[in-house]
């Protein structure tokens, strides 16, 4: 669940109730969100253990339409420490001195923390640009990344393309829904290999980490299946102030390797601020 | 105003919805019983451990002796002790499991290391002993002459694992080896290293190495059938750092050099300047990744197989010194001052 405070700027200085109207001039947004993620993961390739994530989540968004064509571009990002017995567990372990030759006992507590981002471009035409309801399809290219670092790190990255729509219905002079969702039919996807980690990792690791981009494979919906949506209410405070509350959906399956599925999903909730000029 | 409620209503319900809805999507988790913790356990090692058929193991037949003896109402230090002979049987150092009470490692206890003492080497071999590479690095010169360098490295394990494979601490041999430049031999002693990355490994190793040579090719558990494995790496050392030491070296190892370390002896003895002394090593070369019960206890798998070049697998064995070079440690030789192992190094400086 994300609670978010967004600030942003646009171009061109409109009367809130013109901003969804205008379908010939251009219109741009900018927006800063900072909010609260409640969501939940299972990472099978290392343990079939349910990790449960409530962390902050920063988020930058822009919108820009010009004639019927609409560009949005979404940044996210978020850092975590997930709950879950991986890391609420604190056991023993019997270590070596190589000094003295000679063994102890120390506590272990694995860390694990996680990292998400993604960037997010749609490009979308406008079906339906009557005032109280826009409605535009397009496609969407999505970059996300997961890294677990634990033991040894997790990375899970995709590039994926699909189709997305954008929908806006004006309930007021200055309040506004929008709706924007998507679906990845085709992607590359670097994934932790069948074992967790394997020699040739280690070795691009030493070697170039981007190289470790070249031990990806295609995926399709018959091994990843994705939605990511978002709902926005928007109110104009005024002319350029405008306040969000919203929420982001995502949810992912990802079954590469075999058998290792990843399974991904948050829930946001957001308000904020928006400036335009 | 009656769509604006509407929409409002269908956003709240749908945030109810979704965070119950989470279990569901994201699949069940295995049951926290003693009964279903040993399945999750042997199933996991039947479909990722890479060393069965080396080892000569049937699984299945483990399956069958040690699942009987599990049952939900059993104490839980019995459960642990249940699930530890069965790893035991794999007797591999790189597996182990650990709880909050206990924890057991599959190759043996600590306990019974073989015995080593690098300050007893500090104090009566050698002289001017110092550090480096933040600590991983102690070297000298022999007390008995000067001609004589000795390093030991205890461990190539610090800072981050994954990703940073390479630290800036094992490139730090530049310096140890530049003070010991004017030696005609060196001691390498590598006695107690628990091993850590192969990337640090392969950067002292470069250090020591006049021709590029592949010494170990390994490959990693692609699938859950025995034989299921990805296509074979292969590990090499080259030449690196501002000058290479090429003179003689004894390579000192025991049965606690393990792991990368095992893996640096492998590269070391592909050089011809190399002599290994001391016992064999404890013979675990495969990377050994940490797991996780659903009770919260961790457990490791050996998800790799490494062999040399040849296809000949030391795992068990380890890496063993030439009969004529072989010798152990005494626990009360050593009580008594006496390194029987660093002394066998010293007489293989003299040569004939």
């Amino acid at each position: 669940m994300l609670v978010c405070i967004t600030a942003g700027m646009a171009s061109v200085p409109l009367p809130s109730a013109a901003q969804d109207n205008v379908s010939g001039s251009g219109i741009s947004e900018i927006s800063i969100s900072v909010g609260w993620n409640i969501g939940s993961y299972k990472e099978t390739t290392y343990a079939p253990i349910i990790q449960n994530i409530s962390e902050p989540r920063v988020h930058i968004g822009a919108l820009f339409r010009r004639n019927n064509f609409l560009h949005t571009i979404k940044l996210d990002y978020m850092m975590a420490k997930p709950g879950s017995v991986l890391n609420e567990t604190a056991v023993i372990y019997q270590e070596f001195n190589p000094v003295s030759g000679k063994p102890y006992y120390t506590p272990v507590i694995t860390p694990c923390y996680a990292h998400r981002a993604s960037i997010e471009y749609s490009l979308l035409y406008a079906l339906s640009t009557k005032p109280d309801a826009r409605f535009s399809i397009g496609g969407a290219f999505r970059t996300d990344a997961y890294i677990q670092l634990s033991n040894y790190p997790s990375v899970t990255g995709i590039f994926s393309l699909g189709p997305a729509f954008h929908q806006s219905l004006r309930l007021s002079s200055r309040d506004v829904f929008e709706f924007q969702g998507g679906i990845p039919v085709i992607g590359w996807a670097v994934r932790p290999s069948y074992a967790g980690a394997d020699a040739l990792l280690m070795k691009y690791a030493e070697e170039s980490p981007l190289k470790i981009l070249t031990l990806g494979k295609l995926v399709s919906v018959h091994n990843y299946q994705a939605v990511f949506g978002s709902v926005d209410y928007k109110h104009s405070v005024n002319d350029l102030i405008t306040l969000k509350l919203g929420s982001d959906i995502e949810y992912s399956r990802m079954a590469v390797p075999e058998g290792r599925p990843r399974y991904d999903l948050s829930l946001n909730l957001r308000s904020g601020i928006l400036f335009a000029f | 105003m009656k769509i604006k409620h509407t929409l409002v209503t269908v956003l709240l319900l749908l945030m109810m919805v979704s965070l119950p809805a989470c279990s569901f999507l994201l699949g069940g988790e295995t049951e926290n019983t003693h009964e279903a913790l040993f399945d999750s356990l042997w199933h996991d090692f039947n479909e990722t451990y890479a060393l069965f058929s080396v080892k000569g193991i049937d699984w299945n037949q483990i399956y069958n002796e040690y699942r009987p003896r599990v049952t939900n109402t059993m104490s839980t230090t019995a459960f642990f002790a249940v699930l530890g002979d069965m790893l035991s049987v794999l007797h591999d150092g790189h597996v182990y499991l650990m709880t909050p009470f206990d924890c057991m490692n599959s190759g043996g206890s600590n306990e019974d290391a073989e015995p080593f003492s690098l300050d007893l080497i500090c104090s009566s071999y050698i002289t001017g002993a110092k550090t480096a590479g933040e600590g991983m690095f102690t070297y000298g010169r022999l007390a008995s002459n000067s001609r004589i360098g000795y390093i030991h490295i205890k461990s190539f394990h610090l800072g981050l694992t994954g990703l940073n494979q390479r630290q800036d601490w094992a490139s730090d041999i530049d310096s140890v080896l530049s003070e010991l430049a004017d030696t005609d031999q060196i001691i390498l002693d590598v006695r107690g290293n628990r091993g850590g990355l192969t990337g640090n490994a392969n950067t002292v190793a470069s250090r020591f190495t006049s021709k590029n040579t592949v010494y170990a090719v390994s490959r990693t558990k692609s699938g859950p059938g025995y034989e299921d494995f990805g296509p074979p790496v292969e590990l090499e050392i080259k030449s690196g750092g501002s000058f290479q030491y090429t003179k003689r070296v004894i390579l000192l190892t025991n049965h606690e050099t393990m792991s990368a370390g095992e893996q640096f002896v492998m590269a070391m003895k592909t050089q011809d300047n190399v002599i290994q002394t001391g016992s064999a090593t404890h013979g675990v070369f495969s990377l050994s990744l940490q797991r996780t019960l659903i009770n919260g206890w961790k457990y490791s798998v050996s998800v790799q197989r490494v062999t040399d070049p040849k296809g000949i697998c030391y795992e068990d064995d380890g890496m063993i010194p030439s009969e004529d070079n072989y010798c152990i440690n005494r626990r009360e030789d050593l009580e008594n001052g006496v390194d029987s192992q660093f002394e066998k190094a010293v007489q293989l400086t003299v040569v004939p």
